[in-house]
């Protein structure tokens, strides 16, 4: 028998088991997510879940047409030669070297030697001594260390890169590998994987720009289809296909068209992977938006073959033109020139347009001197890689074919410019 | 003991006609359990009136019907969601409905017996919250004065917080309920289920379990303290059975809440939930302070506690100490807390305030017994029945037995004033394209009686859309730089605006060329975006 006070022993200790018991076993049985979002509650400080990317090298979506009408070689080689990447390295815009590196690619080599190659320009943005270098303390660093990886400092503080996730796209696009060595202020052994796992970290669904981390996460989460971002919110491609179709169409980066050319990259990637990326529903959604851009660009084309700025307008923007200064328009021409070398022909307004589009862009990039094409330097990159897409290619491939039938003469050069 | 009613003769008293029974001869021959003190006819009448007056609220507009609409959805897809189900804006978005029973028990409630169950429900737990601690606090001090100014403080100190209908006013009886049973003088052996049975139950009913744990957690801290006080010894602490019952009880409680569909994952809800960003632009998460109705009520019961503990004789126990700081601490951090600050002070104050007064006038400690009768419990019964006959619910039943059409007594209880029906009813007869923009504060009955596949922008559960969402929200709200542009951002194609506080903003709508007024009622107004054709052709006419 059991004397009183052992009794009230054993059921102290029986109930301290079936405590412990309890809380251990509840634990055990949490979800991964939620275990971590409890850690995060109760120590107050972020734990991170990289995702798991597959992938080394980026997804790529590869150029449709190779139509010499839209543009010959010799235009697409002058156009190239106009928007080669001739930048100072006092100072030098990460936003600028971004869309070059995006445009050239990493494996772009020059041989006028004033033009940085496609790797100089890699490592400027992935390696904080060369960032320093060409600053010289006059900037925040651009890399930053961070709970989950590396943030890239954007906005329109100097030095920086301007577009969020802009710097992410643009080295994907470019063909870095996630195995890119990184170098931040703090930390030397960082890797490009450690700035797309930072992106994936920080994406909000309802920020200002999402369209540069819509295309980034395409070209590495692909086929993954859900993941979890640093709030814990549950992300799939159905909600980034949604958020670059949400409102009205003029309140995207650079016009609305960064919105069409992602969107177009998704569906691409959805038919890839045998249409497991994209629900129906938004498949459906997404091909409808898209036919709809077709049609306003049949309504808002000017004779002269540009598309104006404010192309979602519809007919009131040839109609009853507003006055926007010309480089708008080489913006939402030359945007629009490349969505479509990547898009099927359904999503196309009639060849004939294309190719006016085409000749409008290409007389006024040959129309510019240097200095002003390295002045609008970001929207004429979009029109030399537009224009290497309508051929098929690449600038950069193209660039070296060409340059080895038709080297570099320095004299002459300077002589042009 | 028994006792006879019968009225000693008077010396005025006139002559009994024998031709009639005299009732001064009945006796009472109910037994013993059956018979109260007329105090408790008093008890009735004071709880009959607050239900009844509860049961003739109107409905507010905000949280119920969303809560509502939650409860729809469970019963529909029979699954609690583990992320936002309604908003589109908040897809993907963790959801730990911590609310989850109480919203399937009302939808289940309105399904039964419409508004007529909501509003009976909700009179329900308020009158068993301020039930309860009326009735302890009458059984600390014997005086139904006292007593009854317990009740009026109670009352005026949370008013603020119990004229709203939500999930947390289950938590509120339940608070209520535990804290009279923490205060018993006598440890029952019932209370190793009850209490552990009541939490886990709480934590399915709403997130406000946590104060269930932490009134738990007080009163063994607090034992804990005075043991020590008392005897400057630890060892005193492992000898003392109240306070390793205390302990044993909380530890169960604590156990039992892990009994909910999302486990520990609850907690991580409720410690964080507070600290949203977006509640910061709500009043009712404001720190207490004196502006406002609640905290001046609060202030006043704030100085009668200091008052009482000056003047009172009994000594101040740590757990009394620690709940009055802690809790008190906490409506100053959000003014929401007072509700569970307030039984507390109302019954510190009540307990010290009788004794001092006692001591004063130098009253009996043990005061006499009242005298019972099964009158008083006829009467205490008969007040009750009144009140439940007088509530919609209790008249319709009353009506379907006695086969009358018992839907108008449901159909008659009111909605608030800014309860968007008309404007529901029109969007439903006129489903909206594309995001509907409403104020936030209409957004729960638009969810909960608008098309059911619209998309709307917020509703009151502002902790579940981000912060870009809910800081694009304030700016057209509140007109800020750029709300127009914020519209068209999120392709915002109706909004719905309520009379009342965004009269101007309507006003502004009409003006312009953007928008035309489809629907307007004393409530709200419906505009729908007009196409670029029909705003070009608007400006060319101005």
């Amino acid at each position: 028998m059991f004397r009183p006070r052992s009794k009230k022993l054993l059921s102290f200790a029986l109930i301290q088991a079936l405590t412990a018991g309890g809380f251990a076993a509840a634990w055990s049985a949490l979800p991964a997510t939620d275990a971590v979002r409890l850690k995060e509650a109760v120590t107050g400080k972020p734990q991170p879940s990289p995702l798991r990317i597959e992938r080394e090298q980026p997804l790529v979506i590869t150029p449709l047409y190779d139509d010499a009408d839209v543009v010959s070689d010799e235009e697409l080689a002058a156009v190239l030669k106009q928007v080669q990447p001739r930048f100072s390295t006092e100072k030098l815009k990460p936003n600028y070297v971004e869309h070059a590196l995006r445009a050239w690619h990493v494996d772009a080599e020059f041989q006028d030697p004033r033009v940085m190659s496609g790797r100089q320009m890699r490592d400027f943005l992935l390696d904080h001594a060369r960032f320093l270098m060409s600053w010289a303390g006059e900037a925040q660093p651009l890399l930053e260390d961070r709970e989950a990886g590396v943030a890239i400092r954007w906005g329109r503080e100097q030095g920086g890169s301007v577009h969020h996730d802009h710097l992410l796209a643009c080295l994907t696009e470019a063909g870095v590998p996630l195995t890119q060595p990184v170098r931040t202020p703090g930390r030397p052994n960082r890797t490009f994987r450690d700035v797309l796992q930072q992106a994936l970290y920080d994406f909000d669904l309802d920020e200002r720009e999402t369209e540069w981390s819509v295309l980034g996460f395409g070209l590495w989460v692909s086929p993954v289809n859900e993941w979890q971002n640093g709030k814990h919110r549950t992300l799939n491609f159905d909600m980034l296909a949604r958020r670059e179709m949400r409102g009205h169409k003029q309140f995207g980066v650079c016009g609305g068209t960064h919105r069409v050319y992602s969107l177009m990259a998704l569906l691409r990637l959805d038919e890839q992977f045998d249409h497991r990326l994209l629900s129906d529903d938004a498949r459906r959604e997404s091909r409808a938006y898209l036919l709809n851009v077709r049609d306003l660009l049949l309504e808002t084309q000017f004779e002269d073959g540009r598309w104006p700025y404010n192309w979602p307008d519809g007919k009131q923007a040839r109609e009853k033109p507003s006055d926007i200064p010309e480089y708008r328009h080489v913006i939402a021409t030359g945007h629009h020139l490349e969505w479509l070398a990547i898009a099927p022909e359904e999503f196309h307004p009639p060849r004939e347009n294309v190719r006016k589009a085409a000749d409008w862009i290409i007389q006024n990039t040959l129309s510019k001197k240097v200095s002003e094409i390295q002045e609008n330097y970001t929207f004429y990159s979009h029109v030399g890689n537009a224009l290497a897409l309508w051929r098929k290619s690449r600038p950069a491939a193209f660039w070296k074919a060409w340059e080895a039938g038709h080297p570099f003469v320095p004299e002459e050069s300077a002589a042009k410019e | 003991m028994s006792m006879t009613i019968s009225e000693p003769p008077m010396a005025d008293t006139p002559e009994h006609d024998p031709s009639v029974p005299d009732v001064t001869l009945l006796e009472d021959k109910m037994p013993e359990w059956f018979r109260l003190p007329a105090r408790a006819a008093g008890f009735s009448v004071l709880m009959s009136l607050t239900f009844v007056f509860f049961n003739l609220m109107p409905l507010n507009h905000t949280d119920l019907w969303g809560h509502l609409s939650y409860g729809r959805h469970i019963w529909n897809t029979g699954a609690i969601p583990s992320t936002e189900p309604l908003l589109p804006l908040a897809q993907g978005m963790p959801f730990v409905d911590s609310a989850w029973l109480t919203q399937l028990i009302g939808y289940g409630a309105y399904q039964l017996a419409g508004k007529a169950a909501l509003v009976f429900l909700y009179a329900t737990a308020i009158t068993l919250s301020v039930g309860l601690m009326v009735h302890r606090v009458h059984s600390r001090t014997r005086s139904p004065l006292v007593a009854f100014a317990a009740y009026l403080l109670l009352m005026w100190v949370n008013w603020q917080q119990t004229f709203v209908i939500r999930p947390q006013l289950a938590g509120y009886a339940l608070f209520c309920l535990l804290f009279v049973l923490l205060t018993r003088r006598t440890w029952s052996k019932l209370m190793w289920y009850v209490i552990p049975a009541m939490l886990g139950l709480w934590a399915s009913l709403h997130g406000s379990f946590v104060m269930g744990l932490t009134l738990l957690g007080c009163f063994t801290l607090g034992r804990a303290i005075d043991l020590l006080r008392r005897t400057g010894q630890v060892k005193a602490l492992f000898h003392d059975d109240r306070l390793r019952r205390l302990f044993l009880i909380t530890e169960l409680s604590a156990l039992a809440t892990l009994l909910n569909p999302f486990g520990l994952a609850l907690y991580a809800e409720v410690l964080t939930f507070g600290s949203n960003p977006n509640l910061q632009n709500l009043v009712e998460w404001h720190p207490l302070n004196l502006r406002m109705l609640q905290g001046q009520a609060a202030a006043v019961c704030a100085l009668l506690l200091i008052l009482a503990y000056r003047f009172s004789p009994r000594r101040a126990s740590a757990t009394e100490l620690l709940l009055l700081a802690g809790l008190g601490g906490g409506a100053l951090w959000s003014s929401r807390l007072i509700l569970w600050w307030a039984p507390v002070a109302v019954y510190c104050f009540a307990v010290h305030a009788w004794a001092a007064w006692r001591q004063w006038r130098k009253l009996e400690l043990v005061p006499e017994t009242p005298a019972t009768a099964s009158l008083w419990t006829l009467a205490s019964l008969g007040f009750g029945l009144i009140a439940l006959e007088m509530s919609p619910l209790g008249g319709a039943t009353l009506d379907l037995a006695l086969g009358r059409d018992a839907m108008q007594r449901i159909q008659r209880v009111a909605v608030s004033d800014m309860t968007p029906v008309g404007a529901a009813q029109y969007l439903v007869k006129h489903p909206p394209e594309g995001m509907v923009f409403a104020t936030y504060e209409l957004g729960d009955y638009l969810l909960w009686a608008g098309p059911p596949d619209m998309k709307l922008f917020v509703a009151s559960h502002a902790h579940l859309v981000t912060e870009e969402v809910w800081n694009d929200y304030l700016t057209v709200i509140n007109q800020g730089s750029g709300w127009e542009d914020e519209l068209k951002r999120h392709g915002i194609e109706t909004l719905v605006l309520d009379e009342k506080v965004r009269g101007p903003l309507i006003s502004r709508l009409r003006e312009g060329t953007e928008w035309r007024m489809v629907f307007k009622d004393d409530r709200a107004a419906v505009f729908k975006r007009r196409t670029p054709e029909e705003v070009r052709r608007l400006d060319a006419k101005h």
